[in-house]
């Protein structure tokens, strides 16, 4: 740091005029003023992903050919990607801010491919060795898988008990092997199992009771919701009468179920109704299915609804079944009544209505109900609530205190990626458990970088023609280079990404680079707001209080 | 994660008198960032002059020698012969001049040792009028300029005289246009014409909050506008023969460029529709000698 030079003579001065010292004692900084401070936002493709994952970070990360660390940073919120590549309904993509640019970041397609490379090139460090804590997670779909993953990870012995021979539940019993097929999830499933004891054909209430579950010092509850609720109508209880889902189980297990040329209906509007009804068409039936409200109310996610329409399935709206009976030849005879949609209800949906005297009849072979599942917690004495929050309440003292619960149990939206967050959260708070801490639900106060926040100027729009072409040409396989074109275009809404723009364009050296990032020198900072007008992503904001 | 490197360490750019968002400083520290130690700044009366420091004190890392206004390139030839007299050939002679001293009062000099060829880099940061005594029209202010000597009601009516083409006339081996805006390409003409002996003309837009009536923080974006609107495209012209297009620009309406500074703020729509034709010819014109690749040629005279 120079000093201010004064002279007090004339013999202190030079011969002829040359330069003593720098300026920099010179603060320019109190010509201030507003101040420019970093300000990173929460990008919404992160802040939708019910899994928690930093989306803008592996998609940072891939830009730069890292593609390892991306995979690993991943795994830090959520062990099935490939799952997720697949079956997500990817609320992040479609909150993405270059939607209305150009086109969202395709981040399914990004998930799918990191999926992908981490199943052909991916090896995971070695495991810290089990310690002395113990967990014991019932259920192994996607909620039991993730919570054991976390624990096992941060070296928890985890043994983990499901009534099934195969672990994933309904990733490995539910879903179609059209959508998710099994011979691909199973290397992404073993990944995760490794290192973890998992017990199969082990149904709790059955095989084992809470004496089992004494001697761990943690348990982890993530039995799904499997009980299909009735419809409490005549005739529901006849032989030809089946649960979709039970249907969609058996076919998973490889059991043959034929339904060549047979007349089947399916009652209900989900996910579950639509596999239902999909996978009866690809068996050979001819498919009706039968929703009491319209398209626009159906709870199944906006691709499934697609999917379906795009095939060859009779599609009936308004209507409810009021009885179904068996005639003399086998057939069932349903008879239907035609809806109208009244006033919201609880969920927000317009309540259906029956309208009078609007009797119908269909004939069918076969008839699923998928009108949606229950939580099936007779395994508890006192059977705990099957709708609203988990009554702890309900569960036997010697478990209640070490019981965490997670999945679709809980009365988030049954997804996948909410199953995921909800059992790594789960671990997480018996990790502090184990320390004897507790882990509140953070409230959220995540500041959402919009459109706004980013400058057009360094973006270029896509040839979307090309793009097109490019991403989906080879069925939607990508390859790596094709990857990290489509990361690239991440505008990295609200966090920094060393672009060098204010480091660059400062006309008073005052954005230093560290190792802690930018960092603002405000002894010289004239405040001119160069550096948070130029940042691409919305990272600097410009405080006008000084 | 990110390593501090360049000539520049611990604020020794930094308590310079450059007003906020001044452009000129943000192009002075990336050229002597590329050109590094072994250089001499030589520089007339203007902006760079006063800014840099007061006596005894400078930001300058390196040499900076101040000379009258019209003599600077004149005192860069007579440092360059110097250097080659005490075998120091290695170190540039680069002028950093603004557009005062390059355009109007320094022409005469330029001319001269463009004519001779004088081995120096001559950069001209162009604000587009006298800034620091109080905004006067300079023969580099463009058409249509407010300047306290240009006054409403009697806005500039010449337009922005072309010096990289009276350049060109010279045959010197390199011509560049850079902006601000865009860093790397700047950077890249700058380690270019560091390698090149001969003179070397950088002629470098500078927005300038005060004299242009614009807000600080808008200076990046104004550089980076007057490109995109091909007000001030960017080309290299080799040897005053062979131009070529640095960069496509967006072709944006020029109006993007000029709404956002007071100075163009009285300007009639018919004048700004003549600003769009001119862009737009003149645009035209680099574009077709940067793709027939010809030779420019001048009509030479017949003996
Ligand atoms: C047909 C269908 C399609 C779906 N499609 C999608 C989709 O495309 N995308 C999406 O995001 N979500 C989809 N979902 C929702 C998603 O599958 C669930 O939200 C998610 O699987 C819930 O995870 P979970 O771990 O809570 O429970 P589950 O996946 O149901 O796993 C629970 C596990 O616990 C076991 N279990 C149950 N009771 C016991 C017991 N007493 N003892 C031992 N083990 C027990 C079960 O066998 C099962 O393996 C779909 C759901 C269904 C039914
Ligand atoms: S542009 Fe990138 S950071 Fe922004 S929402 Fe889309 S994927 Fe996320
Ligand atoms: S560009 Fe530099 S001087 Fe201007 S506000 Fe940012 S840090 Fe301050
Ligand atoms: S301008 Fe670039 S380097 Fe600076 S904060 Fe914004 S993203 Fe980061």
């Amino acid at each position: 740091m120079s000093k201010f030079i004064v002279f007090k003579s004339l013999d202190d001065m030079p011969d002829i005029a040359v330069s003593k010292a720098r300026m920099d004692w010179n603060k320019t900084g109190s010509w201030r003023s507003s101040t420019p401070r970093r300000e990173d936002k929460t990008p919404p493709c992160n802040f939708n992903c019910p899994a928690g994952e930093d989306i803008r970070g592996y998609l940072d990360l891939l830009k730069h050919g890292k593609i390892k660390e991306a995979f690993e940073l991943i795994l830090q919120t959520n062990p099935m990607p490939l799952v997720c590549g697949r079956v997500c309904y990817h609320p992040c993509q479609s909150q993405c801010n270059r939607e209305n640019f150009d086109a969202a970041i395709d981040i399914r397609l990004m998930e799918k491919f990191m999926g992908e490379w981490g199943l052909e090139d991916y090896t995971p460090p070695g495991l810290p060795s089990p310690g002395s804590k113990k967990a014991a997670v019932i259920g192994a779909g996607p909620s039991g898988l993730s919570a054991a993953y976390y624990l096992r990870r941060e070296g928890v012995n985890v043994t983990l008990f499901d009534e099934n021979e195969h672990p994933g539940g309904i990733l490995y019993y539910g879903i179609p092997s059209y959508r998710l097929p099994n011979d691909l999830l199973k290397p992404e499933l073993d990944r995760i199992l490794q290192g973890i004891a998992f017990r199969s054909r082990k149904r709790f209430g059955r095989d084992f009771g809470i004496g089992e579950l004494e001697k761990y010092d943690a348990v982890f509850l993530g039995t799904g919701a499997h009980k299909s609720k009735v419809m409490r109508i005549n005739g529901e209880d006849l032989p030809g009468v089946k649960s979709g889902l039970d249907f969609l189980k058996k076919v998973n297990s490889g059991e043959k179920v034929f339904l060549d040329g047979k007349d089947v209906i399916v009652i209900g509007g989900g996910n579950t109704a639509c596999d239902v009804a999909r996978t009866a068409y690809r068996l050979g039936g001819n498919v009706s299915m039968m929703y009491r409200r319209t398209v626009a109310e159906m709870p199944a996610f906006a691709e499934e609804i697609e999917q379906l329409k795009s095939e060859p399935i009779k599609l009936e709206f308004l209507v409810a079944p009021s009885r179904i009976e068996k005639t003399g030849d086998g057939k069932l005879k349903n008879l239907y009544i035609r809806m109208k949609l009244g006033e919201p209800d609880e969920s927000g949906r317009s309540r259906p209505v029956p309208v009078p005297g609007s009797e119908f009849e269909v004939m069918a072979d076969i008839v699923f109900t998928a009108i949606g599942e229950d939580p099936d917690l007779s395994f508890f004495d006192s059977a705990g609530k099957s709708s609203g929050d988990f009554d702890f309440a309900s569960v036997d003292k010697r478990l209640r205190d070490k019981l965490f619960v997670g999945g679709d149990i809980l009365p988030n939206p049954r997804t996948v990626p909410h199953a995921v967050g909800s059992g790594r959260l789960a671990a997480e708070k018996i990790l502090a458990f184990f320390d004897g801490e507790k882990i509140e639900q953070p409230k959220s106060i995540a500041v959402v970088a919009g459109p706004d926040d980013i400058n057009l100027r360094y973006f270029v729009k896509v040839n979307l023609d090309k793009r097109r072409k490019n991403l989906y040409g080879g069925d939607g396989v990508i390859g790596e280079a094709q990857a990290i074109e489509e990361a690239n275009r991440c505008f990295s809404c609200g966090v920094c990404y060393s672009c060098n723009n204010c480091y660059n364009f400062c006309p008073d050296m005052a954005v230093i680079k560290s190792s802690n990032g930018y960092q603002i020198n405000l002894d010289y900072c004239k405040g001119c707001g160069i550096c948070a007008n130029e940042c691409p992503c919305g990272s600097l904001r410009m405080d006008e209080a000084g | 994660m990110i390593e501090e490197k360049g000539i520049f360490s611990g604020g020794e750019f930094c308590g310079h008198a450059s007003c906020p968002g001044c452009g000129e400083k943000i192009i002075l520290r990336h050229i002597l960032d590329v050109l590094g130690r072994k250089t001499i700044i030589v520089c007339p009366a203007g902006c760079a002059a006063v800014t840099d420091g007061i006596f005894p004190h400078s930001i300058s890392p390196v040499p900076f020698m101040h000379t009258p206004f019209d003599a600077v390139a004149s005192c860069a030839a007579g440092v360059r012969a110097g250097l080659e007299m005490s075998g120091r050939s290695e170190v540039t002679v680069m002028v950093w001049a603004g557009d005062g001293a390059t355009f109007d009062i320094g022409m005469g000099a330029l001319s001269a040792i463009a004519e001779r060829n004088e081995n120096i880099l001559y950069i001209c940061y162009d604000n587009e009028a006298y800034m620091n005594t109080g905004i006067q029209r300079s023969s580099a202010t463009p058409f249509g300029s407010w300047t306290t000597t240009t006054p409403r009601g009697r806005l500039k009516s010449e337009p922005k005289k072309d010096i990289n083409f009276i350049l060109a006339s010279h045959k010197i081996p390199y011509i560049a246009t850079a902006s601000p805006a865009f860093i790397d390409d700047l950077r890249e003409k700058v380690n270019k014409a560091k390698e090149i002996t001969g003179l070397r003309f950088l002629h470098v837009l500078s927005p300038c909050p005060p004299g242009w009536k614009s807000d600080p923080k808008d200076s990046i974006t104004l550089a980076r506008l007057a490109v995109e609107c091909n007000v001030f495209p960017l080309f290299e012209i080799e040897n005053g023969e062979r131009i070529r297009l640095s960069y496509r620009s967006q072709s944006l309406p020029v109006t993007e460029y000029l709404d956002m500074q007071g100075r163009f703020r009285y300007l009639s729509e018919e004048e700004t529709e003549t600003i769009q034709s001119r862009t737009d010819e003149y645009y035209k014109t680099l574009n077709s000698l940067h793709e027939s690749e010809q030779p420019l040629r001048m009509t030479m005279r017949k003996e």
